[in-house]
């Protein structure tokens, strides 16, 4: 038996999580396998009961640092941030210039050809940049715009193009398995099987960040951490939220 | 002005209509996202940037589309700002400015994050598809009140106003003087009101999109202070 299993087992923590759900969303083909001892696949057996919700504290722990390590690393990454932020931002600009020159000069000098280079090359004495220009192509909501740029053509080279998410976890239990089945029945029927993809994966419901500290001890957690990894990031930027 | 693809609903067009249905009929919604700026770290740090560039102070609020003829409001996210009512001598000035050529101006809303200015609207842009920043500013500051906390010449912000984002060019230590003296401005205020600097290409126009809110835009660059 898997170990993380074994532990939510012995711990009675299947019953207090609800035992592990599965995320699935409709966009890329997964070939069926076993499921793991435990675990279901779509059927959400057991979903968790609903506890309290914990919101995470105010104030944070401070790591400690008993021989000036975490402080060297703090300096370090904050200084190279810094550092870090105004080169970016340079080299986009920098980037966003020569594409801006390197553009007209693309498309004047393929005016009337059907092989077209993938690259223009700019140079400074022996050091040579490309300027990409790829098959690839943002989209844009602005369906008049494209009318007004290319007229008649616009219908024969643009064509909506759209994904339709499914979040599984939202679908009453009962109904997955035939909800899906039913999906792919449709998608059949229309001859569009192909369109119909999906991926699934195992990921701890909600209540698991915050009860995995009074249900397993802290070598527990790192192991459990080796086979689902908490999402783990360094903010420099300590400011207010996101709205500006 | 491109039109919202949603408002001109021709034959044509529906070939390739896109799924977003319009909020309301009478009121457009929005031709673009708000222009997000690259980040550019510490001004001091920052490289010189090739070709000609405009600084205008960065405030502390909310990011606000407004479509001046009616008066409404939308966030960066492209969704309806629920406090537009308390930006209503603001808005009304704007509506008035609509028959003067101004259909949709990009501003700070200036409420509730410090006491500083409420209800005041910064205008920072004329969302319009061709004209340079330089020709955009033109008919702003022909239209609209510069404000002057940013630059020392006045000692307060006023509030429930109309006000537009000074812009310096980009010469010699001038931006570098603006950003240390809005960092000073913040301390002598005892509020984070300015936030550094954004940075303007001069011959650049608004840059217009519909593809996503978080899509950031090479011709404006800023500068924040470190927090």
């Amino acid at each position: 038996m898997h170990p993380l299993l074994r532990w939510i087992s012995a711990s009675g923590a299947n019953e207090a999580l609800g035992g592990m759900k599965t995320k699935s969303k409709v966009v890329a083909t997964a070939a069926p396998s076993a499921p793991a001892a435990g675990l279901k696949r779509i059927n959400l057996a057991g979903i968790a009961t609903k506890s309290a919700t914990t919101k995470a504290a105010k104030a944070y722990p401070l790591l400690p640092d008993a021989d000036g390590q975490v402080a060297a690393l703090v300096e370090g990454i904050l200084e190279k941030s810094e550092q870090l932020e105004a080169i970016e931002g340079a080299l986009e600009i920098e980037k966003a210039e020569l594409i801006a020159i390197a553009k007209p000069f693309y498309f004047a000098h393929h005016a009337g050809q059907m092989a077209v280079a993938s690259s223009i090359e700019a140079q400074s004495g022996s050091k040579t940049i490309r300027v990409g220009f790829s098959n690839s192509y943002r989209g844009t909501s602005d369906d008049s715009a494209i009318v007004r740029a290319v007229g008649e053509e616009g219908a024969r080279f643009f064509k909506q193009s759209f994904e339709l998410k499914i979040k599984g976890d939202l679908i009453p239990e009962a109904a997955v398995e035939e909800l899906i089945g039913e999906l792919q029945e449709l998608f059949a029927r229309h001859h569009a099987g192909a369109a119909l993809s999906a991926k699934a994966v195992f990921k701890p419901n909600k209540d698991f960040h915050a009860a995995r500290h009074t249900l397993f001890t802290p070598d527990q957690n790192l192991e459990i951490d080796k086979i689902v990894p908490v999402a783990a990031s360094v903010k420099t930027k300590l400011g207010r939220g996101t709205e500006e | 002005m491109s039109s919202h693809p949603t408002s001109s609903p021709d034959s044509q067009t529906r070939q390739i209509r896109p799924i977003n249905a319009p909020i309301e009929a009478a009121i457009p919604n929005p031709p673009t996202y708000p222009a997000r700026p690259i980040g550019g770290g510490r001004l001091e740090l920052a490289p010189k940037k090739p070709g000609l560039w405009h600084a205008e102070p960065k405030y502390n609020g909310w990011r606000a589309l407004v479509h001046c003829p009616t008066g409404t409001m939308w966030n960066r996210h492209g969704g309806r700002l629920t406090i537009a009512h308390e930006f209503k001598n603001a808005l009304d000035r704007l509506r008035a400015l609509s028959n003067q050529g101004l259909e949709w101006a990009d501003c700070e809303a200036l409420e509730r994050r410090h006491a500083i200015g409420r209800g005041t609207l910064v205008v920072l842009d004329w969302i319009i598809e061709l004209p340079t920043y330089l020709e955009r500013r033109e008919l702003l500051s022909s239209l609209i009140e510069t404000e002057r906390l940013s630059l020392g010449e006045w000692s307060t912000f006023p509030s429930n106003a109309l006000v537009l984002t000074p812009s310096l060019r980009d010469e010699g230590d001038a931006v570098q003087a603006l950003y240390n003296s809005l960092k000073e401005r913040n301390r002598t205020m005892r509020c984070d009101f300015f936030e550094g600097v954004v940075m303007k290409r001069a011959s650049a126009p608004y840059p217009i999109q519909l593809r996503s809110a978080a899509e950031e835009s090479r011709c404006l660059v800023k500068h924040r202070f470190l927090r």
